[in-house]
């Protein structure tokens, strides 16, 4: 029986395939862990600002 | 009966209607311009006890009127379909939103979009008046509650539509939806933007499948442990390569780890990915 494997991500940072972030990655059975790096939570978190900026930001 | 006392009968008469006459002695002769001036009085009290109400009942009858008259052209006496951008936009607010006829829209593109003044549960608020709010033939959910200020909401049936990838994008205070019924076949669009910083949800029901991949709710970090089982029942249990993200503190205040491991277990065809977030 295939068991999940579970990424943890070290402290400050965050695991990406270049798609999908997170902390924590439960794997699914069968998929490649090595596809999976890690980047500082401060470039996710300045990623995610710059997506919002680039949406428009808050309604006014 | 004495002439008299006749007399006496008349002047009491006048002094129970004529202001400040309550003791006033009536000389016979004095007795018909007294009685001029009781129909005067009356005249005078009726004509503004009338138009009193009359402002009352006239005002009342005009705002019903223009409730209907407003109401009716712009549900097209209840045949609208075409909902686009119907309640979007800052004017909107409770007092003002109170449609006469059920709300079926085919067409729900921006519906709700950046309706900040609409800040209350709109499932409870439509069924106080007795509107239904029926989703069930809607094609088109496009940014439907973004940036909008609705807290709650009933059921929202998307089986009609082939997308709900922008849904409640940015819907930050929206805190409950009661059933969010997708299709069956999991072949709708999800997207990381449907619950992008929907930050106040805390209940969401979903019934139907998750079959596509990117859902994220990783800024739901108030999410209840019933929610959190919800969409991960919903998850497709067949399809391979899929993905869906949620938050790492809500699933940490909702389950312990022994838990989380038996949740998650049930759909093992699923890479789930806990995003943390800096202050939560």
């Amino acid at each position: 029986m295939k068991t999940r494997l579970t990424l943890y991500a070290e402290e400050g940072y965050v695991l990406t395939d270049g798609v999908h972030y997170g902390r924590v990655i439960h794997l699914a059975v069968g998929a490649d862990a090595s596809a999976y790096r890690e980047i500082p939570q401060a470039e996710y978190d300045a990623m995610l600002a710059a997506e919002e900026e680039a949406q428009g930001g808050d309604a006014v | 009966m004495s002439v008299h006392e006749k007399m006496t009968a008349i002047a009491d008469a006048l002094r129970a209607n004529i202001s400040g006459a309550e003791n006033k002695k009536f000389k016979l002769d004095e007795m018909p311009d007294a009685i001029h001036e009781v129909q005067a009085n009356a005249h005078d009290s009726g004509y503004a006890e009338g138009y009193e109400h009359g402002i009352d009942v006239g005002t009342d009858a005009g705002a019903e009127s223009e409730y209907d008259r407003f109401w009716d052209a712009y549900q097209e006496n209840g045949n609208r379909i075409g909902y686009s951008h119907a309640f979007a936009g800052v004017a909107w607010t409770k007092d003002i939103f109170r449609p006469k006829y059920n709300i079926c829209p085919q067409n729900a593109l921006q519906m709700f979009r950046t309706a900040t003044k609409l800040n209350f549960d709109l499932d409870e608020h439509l069924s106080g008046l007795g509107i239904e709010f029926d989703t069930s033939r809607c094609i088109n959910f496009s940014e439907t509650f973004m940036d909008s200020a609705v807290t709650g909401l009933g059921t929202i049936d998307t089986r009609s539509a082939s997308s709900v990838a922008y849904i409640f994008r940015n819907a930050r205070s929206l805190v409950t939806v009661r059933n969010l019924i997708l299709k069956d076949d999991g072949t709708q669009t999800v997207s990381v933007q449907a619950f992008q910083n929907c930050r106040a949800l805390e209940k969401i029901c979903v019934s139907g499948v998750i079959g596509q991949s990117d859902l994220s709710l990783q800024w739901s970090t108030k999410l209840s442990h019933d929610s959190i089982v919800s969409i991960i029942s919903a998850l497709s249990a067949s399809t391979a390569g899929l993905s869906v993200t949620l938050s790492e503190t809500a699933v940490n205040n909702a389950f312990t780890d022994t838990e989380w491991e038996a949740l998650i277990a049930t759909k093992p065809n699923w890479t789930i990915n806990l995003v943390w977030e800096e202050g939560t």
